[in-house]
């Protein structure tokens, strides 16, 4: 009795361990972690790839300060590049040249290169979508330039880990506003769901002299000296998988706003009294767009009305905007700006790129219909560059910085 | 007035006058011989002449040396009483009835050993305590007279529980009268034995091996929190060096970048594989501790300088042992160290190692495996037919357990035992208290 309980024990607890094993097992300091790809494009008939890869020198990382000097390899990283077809191909072929057991589990970003980008995104994603190792969250962005490059130049300068500086640069646009945070999940998100097409944020880097002039200016295009090389700027439209078109600062502001992507971020306009100044105001988005949809319309006709409030950060100009009848001014051009800026991107938007970047057909127009199939043969992504598409923001300004009343300059 | 007597009763040996009639003793002998008495004397009797008697009286007036009553060793309080259990039984049951001055509570004399014929008192309030439990005491303590020698309660415990070969202690051992009085009154039973000065509770969950005499004495609030830090100490120490090499062996995606890469370039120069390393530590802290405790106390400050020193900073210089598993050992020590029962703690002690191998072998997955069939083991578990995991399971609802509730509101007895009396204080106990009594009736209870 006691002997076959104990086998009984025995056979249900076995199968269980051999389930998974010590051959899953993997010391830390015998694994090489990739933080970063790049892919470009080869050049030649073959459809091959150029593959670049991030790997952390753990020892360089934690002996921090003691280590210094410049250079890539001493930032507690190297980077290696390959020729071959695949990402999955690339981490076999660099195996190796490196030692250790290479693993994409803590890869926090992946670059592609416009042109392929411009190919179609869907092999990359196929490639992320079947590993276990890739995270759903790992950061996604398009490099205009030669990716290779990019990664190689653009190196940290504030953060000592490499890893730290793309997980940071990655969640920026919380508090900028005129980029997006694109990840494997948004760009699935985007490609999946009928009614909704994806962006990609735009990192490049060039160095562009400060005597040049550049108002909406995209990724390496910012008249800028010091510090880190590259930029993440902007962003990249796309239709279905194919990136179709690139967003200045302004107009991808402008895209946040209407996605409802906006938190909380700084917004600056031409002063309505004085133009020749500058005003800043801290723009917050309350809540969601609202947008009304009216089907029987022809064209479809949808309403999107935006509430934002405004903080008064800055000004250039004598005007008191504290004062109730320059507020009502303020807020009216703060309006018009907003509004003007949706117009002219809904209206890029539908006559060149014809995808609907907004998520106006999977957030509202969807929910006028109760059947997904009606909703599918309703076919909004031939009917979006048609649509007739009305903005109107609200903004209220709810508050001056920290002054009751600017500043009185005493004669 | 004890001469008076001697006027109606007048036997003619004036011994036998003494022997009965004067000598308050209770053990006296005549002795004729010398020898005998010469030998008695030594032993520690009194020797009593009587003018024109022919034999010397032996009187018995041999006095046991004991210890008086004094602080408890083991389970210390900050707040509340500072005496602990003493070996002299009856001084024991005293200790036990000035806290609890009611003529229902009863203690039962058992003997047990054929040798060693230990007294055993069996404590428990009559008209509280769940009968079918006292019976199943008495049983099982009648079974022990053919055994030959019981000296303590720890003994005493293994041969009365239920499950003697699970690592789990199905009864609380405990030197304070305080707590024996505070279980008497929700219905358990007392265990107390000549000559040891742990009494043993039954029945016993796996809540009140958690719980310290303390958690009672200071408010409830701060009770409360001690609790919850207690279980955090037992959770830490059972499975915190397995957790480690789960996550470090299969799970390395989990560890933020930043930690991951210091702990794998601290682990670059370590020969070792992160288990033997973890073993090794573990290892190392249970010979400190089983020294710690065998050492001789003049010399025991060296413990202290070879533990910090070879353990903590030299193995890390000799790059043995990476910086991180020594503060993992140091916490999961510290959490063992706050398990209030010593026999817990040994539990936890001897499971730590099964889990860290479990882990090694198949991360989180054997882990949970495990913890499956302990948590399974658990709850059939019982003891003096009370399940051990319960109130948790079987679920009843309790006011003390993890989570200690004020002690007003505790107003009916924990369910375990099924107590005969259910209440134990009044609906409303602050009923000077206006609040009090509002939130009663608004409670409609």
């Amino acid at each position: 009795m006691r002997f076959k309980q104990i086998s009984l024990m025995l056979l249900i607890v076995m199968p269980f361990l051999f389930q998974t094993g010590c051959w899953d097992r993997w010391e830390l300091d015998d694994q090489g972690y990739v933080v970063a790809f790049g892919i470009d494009s080869a050049p030649g008939e073959l459809q091959d790839r150029v593959v670049t890869a991030q790997i952390v020198i753990p020892s360089k990382l934690v002996g921090g300060a003691a280590g210094g000097g410049g250079g890539g390899d001493s930032r507690g990283f190297f980077q290696v590049s390959v020729r071959t077809f695949s990402l999955f191909d690339a981490l076999d072929v660099l195996q190796g040249a490196v030692a250790r057991r290479l693993t994409m589990l803590q890869c926090r970003v992946i670059f592609v290169s416009e042109d392929l980008a411009r190919e179609s995104l869907t092999p990359l994603l196929r490639v992320v979508e079947r590993s276990p190792e890739l995270r759903r969250t790992v950061f996604v962005a398009v490099v205009p330039g030669k990716v290779e490059e990019f990664m190689r130049k653009n190196v940290p300068v504030l953060e000592s880990d490499i890893t730290r500086f793309y997980e940071e640069m990655s969640a920026a646009n919380k508090f900028t506003g005129y980029t997006t945070i694109s990840t494997f999940r948004t760009l699935m998100e985007g490609l999946e769901t009928p009614g909704e097409n994806t962006i990609v944020t735009l990192a490049d880097l060039k160095e562009v002299s400060l005597d040049d002039v550049n108002t909406n200016p995209q990724a390496g295009q910012l008249p800028r000296k010091g510090g880190t090389k590259g930029d993440f700027i902007g962003v990249a439209v796309c239709w279905h998988d194919k990136m179709v078109g690139k967003l200045g600062k302004l107009e991808a502001e402008a895209l946040n706003l209407l996605r409802g992507d906006w938190e909380s971020a700084p917004f600056s306009i031409k002063d309505p009294v004085e133009p020749k100044y500058s005003l800043g105001v801290n723009l917050r988005q309350e809540g969601k767009p609202r947008i009304t949809v009216d089907l029987e319309d022809n064209p479809v006709r949808l309403d999107v009305k935006l509430s934002l409030e405004a903080f008064l950060v800055s000004e250039y100009g004598r005007t008191d905007y504290t004062l109730a009848e320059n507020r009502k001014k303020l807020e009216g051009a703060l309006r018009e700006e907003i509004e003007s800026r949706a117009r002219k991107l809904i209206t890029r938007a539908q006559s060149e790129f014809k995808s609907d970047i907004f998520k106006f057909g999977n957030l509202a127009v969807k929910k006028k219909f109760l059947t997904w199939a009606e909703w599918e043969q309703f076919n909004w992504t031939e009917k979006f560059p048609q649509a007739d598409i009305q903005v109107s923001a609200d903004v209220k300004v709810r508050w001056f910085g920290s002054a009751t009343q600017p500043a009185e300059i005493s004669p | 007035m004890i001469l008076s007597n001697l006027q109606s009763y007048r036997p003619k040996d004036p011994n036998m006058l003494v022997k009965e009639r004067l000598v308050s003793a209770n053990q006296v002998e005549e002795k004729r011989n010398f020898i005998e008495i010469v030998e008695g004397v030594l032993a520690g009797s009194t020797a009593l002449f009587i003018d024109g008697a022919n034999a010397a009286l032996l009187v018995e007036t041999k006095g046991w040396e004991h210890r008086s009553v004094d602080r408890p060793l083991v389970e210390n309080v900050v707040r509340g009483p500072q005496e602990g259990f003493n070996e002299l039984l009856l001084s024991n049951i005293a200790l036990v009835r000035s806290r609890l001055r009611t003529e229902n509570l009863v203690s039962e004399m058992f003997k047990v050993g054929k040798l060693s014929k230990a007294d055993v008192a069996v404590l428990y309030l009559r008209d509280v305590a769940n009968p079918a439990v006292i019976e199943e005491v008495r049983k099982r303590l009648n079974a022990l007279l053919e055994v030959d020698y019981i000296p303590d309660t720890g003994m005493l415990e293994q041969f009365i529980e239920d499950h003697p070969t699970s690592p789990m202690p199905q009864m609380l051992s405990t030197e304070r009268p305080d707590r024996v009085a505070a279980y008497l009154t929700e219905g358990h039973v007392a265990i107390l034995m000549s000559s040891t000065p742990f009494a043993l509770i039954a029945p016993a969950t796996f809540w009140a091996l958690l719980h310290a005499a303390e958690d009672s004495y200071v408010r409830w609030p701060y009770g409360a929190l001690m609790r919850a830090v207690r279980m955090a100490s037992f959770l830490i120490a059972m499975f915190l060096p397995a957790l480690y090499i789960a996550i470090v062996n299969y799970h390395s995606a989990m560890i933020p970048p930043d930690l991951l890469f210091a702990i794998a370039a601290a682990r670059e120069r370590v020969p070792f594989p992160a288990v033997v390393e973890v073993i090794i530590m573990e290892v190392s802290f249970e010979l400190i501790r089983e020294a710690g405790i065998r050492i001789p106390s003049i010399i025991g400050t060296t413990i202290g300088i070879v533990g910090a020193l070879i353990l903590g900073q030299a193995a890390v210089q000799a790059n043995l042992i990476t910086p991180l598993v020594i503060i993992i050992s140091a916490l999961t020590g510290l959490g063992s160290f706050a398990i209030p029962n010593y026999n817990l703690s040994f539990q936890v002690r001897l499971l730590r190692f099964l889990y860290i191998g479990f882990a090694s072998f198949g991360g989180f997955y054997a882990m949970a495996v495990l913890m499956v069939i302990h948590l399974a083991v658990l709850s059939g578990m019982k003891s003096f037919g009370v399940p051990i995991l319960s109130p948790a399971s079987p679920n009843r609802p309790s006011k003390d357990t993890v989570y200690r509730a004020p002690i007003w509101k505790q107003e009916t007895r924990p369910n375990l035992v099924r107590p005969l009396k259910k209440r134990r204080q009044p609906h409303i106990s602050r009923s000077w208290d206006p609040k009090s009594i509002e939130a009663r009736v608004n409670r409609n209870d």
